[in-house]
């Protein structure tokens, strides 16, 4: 006969009185045949920060030992002052970011007009920004305004900042927009 | 049942004093001065003598010559009860061994004794508890080690003494015993069909700690008893090589 949890918690009346009494006189043997019916999954919990927004909510991963540190759980972390272990939706449904087929692991490109995203190469991607930023940026390039004031500027090209930028990742954005001249800048946490 | 009825009046240390020991992270009473109401846990202690050494056990005489050996011997059960607090467990082989008691049975019986007059003081001491979260790895009250844990409804860690009872928040990331923080060097175990319930482990000291989480179970019974529920995950963790 196995013995588990409710059943011992039935016998014994959920009182601890009971289990003064029956603790006692407990045989050990249909516990050890329950113990070796089980399966046994080992795992690891290690503390993150949420990736989504500013806010920086703590998170308690436990990652099993079987494959290859594979997530099984996300959490909030009750002993960080940020959340006290509460998630907004998007944070509780964390694991989903790692555990899902439908993740995107390399840079799309869609073409004007077309109606499909292909996956395209890192370094494709980034010279390409790097040219169409360069170009509008040259064509939209304004010296002066109207009145003859030194402006420097492009009204051509806007920066929509993240949620999940930090501050030092803001100051570069900052450093790398102005130098161009935009001034639309903008920043998710205020849209 | 048989029911203790503490009714003394424990000389308490000063607030101020109690507040030092606090804050340079000592307990609040050590196993020397805990002011406990050792009357009233003795004669409890008889009573547990007396009705178990009726029933059909096999440590039945062993239990009368216990009972026995009470009356026989006023200071018997005072040396057992300060034996038992001061965590002397050679010294308290010795008393088992003269009443042909496992040591266990004994150690089990004199704690279940010793716990209305620890509920007492628990409440005698409640303010100064409160105060401020306690975070260490031992017990506030009594400085003794936990010896089951639950997860609280918002997820936080709650210790359980093992002799007092007293429960008190401790991170849930971090060995209690050792106080290893390196999560590379913990981890937990649970059986497949028993979500909820948890084995912490310290690869460091190689100590265990079980874990009940509240938010999977509806209920969680004293954890006393629920200690006493889950001997299937003790003998796992023995298995494995933690103690």
């Amino acid at each position: 006969m196995d013995v588990n949890r409710r059943d011992f918690l039935k016998i014994t009346g959920t009182s601890a009185a009971g289990a003064a009494i029956l603790g006692l006189a407990l045989n050990l043997n249909p516990i050890k045949s329950h113990a070796q019916s089980l399966k046994i999954n080992h795992c690891k919990e290690t503390t993150s920060i949420c990736c989504y927004c500013a806010v920086g909510c703590g998170v308690i991963c436990s990652t099993g030992e079987a494959g290859a540190g594979k997530i099984i759980n996300i959490e909030g972390d009750p002993d960080h002052p940020v959340n006290e272990g509460a998630l907004c939706a998007k944070g509780a449904g964390l694991s989903q970011l790692a555990n899902n087929d439908s993740r995107i692991t390399a840079p799309m490109y869609r073409a004007p007009y077309s109606n499909r995203w292909r996956n395209v190469s890192w370094e494709w991607a980034l010279s390409n920004i790097a040219e169409r930023v360069k170009k509008s940026r040259d064509a939209s390039f304004e010296h002066k305004n109207n009145k003859g004031q030194v402006v420097n500027r492009t009204m051509g090209i806007a920066s929509v900042g993240s949620a999940a930028l930090d501050n030092e990742e803001c100051w570069l954005i900052q450093a790398l927009m102005r130098s161009l001249g935009l001034v639309y800048i903008e920043h998710q946490a205020r849209i | 049942m048989v029911k203790a009825e503490p009714a003394h009046d424990p000389k308490i240390p000063e607030h101020e004093y109690l507040e030092i020991r606090r804050k340079d992270g000592f307990p609040l009473f050590s196993g020397k001065n805990l002011p406990l109401d050792l009357g009233a846990a003795a004669a409890l202690l008889k009573k547990f003598f007396a009705h178990l050494s009726k029933t059909n056990r096999k440590d039945q005489a062993g239990l009368a010559k216990a009972l026995e050996q009470s009356k026989n011997d006023p200071q018997w059960i005072g040396r057992l009860f300060k034996n038992i607090l001061r965590h002397d467990e050679k010294a308290l082989e010795v008393m088992a061994g003269q009443v042909s008691l496992d040591p266990q049975t004994l150690l089990f019986l004199g704690k279940t004794a010793l716990r209305p007059s620890f509920s007492d003081l628990r409440r005698l001491m409640k303010k100064i508890i409160d105060e401020k979260p306690w975070g260490l790895g031992y017990c506030l009250l009594c400085g003794s080690q936990p010896d089951m844990a639950r997860f609280t409804k918002t997820g936080k860690r709650s210790l359980h003494c093992e002799l007092c009872g007293q429960e008190w928040a401790f991170s849930r990331i971090g060995c209690p015993f050792c106080d290893n923080r390196d999560p590379e060097n913990l981890g937990y175990f649970e059986a497949e069909g028993e979500e909820g319930l948890r084995v912490y482990s310290c690869n460091s000291c190689h100590r265990y700690l079980k874990t009940i989480d509240s938010r999977v179970f509806e209920e969680v019974a004293p954890l006393e008893l629920e200690s006493l529920a889950t001997l299937h995950l003790d003998l796992i963790a023995n298995r494995s090589g933690y103690k």
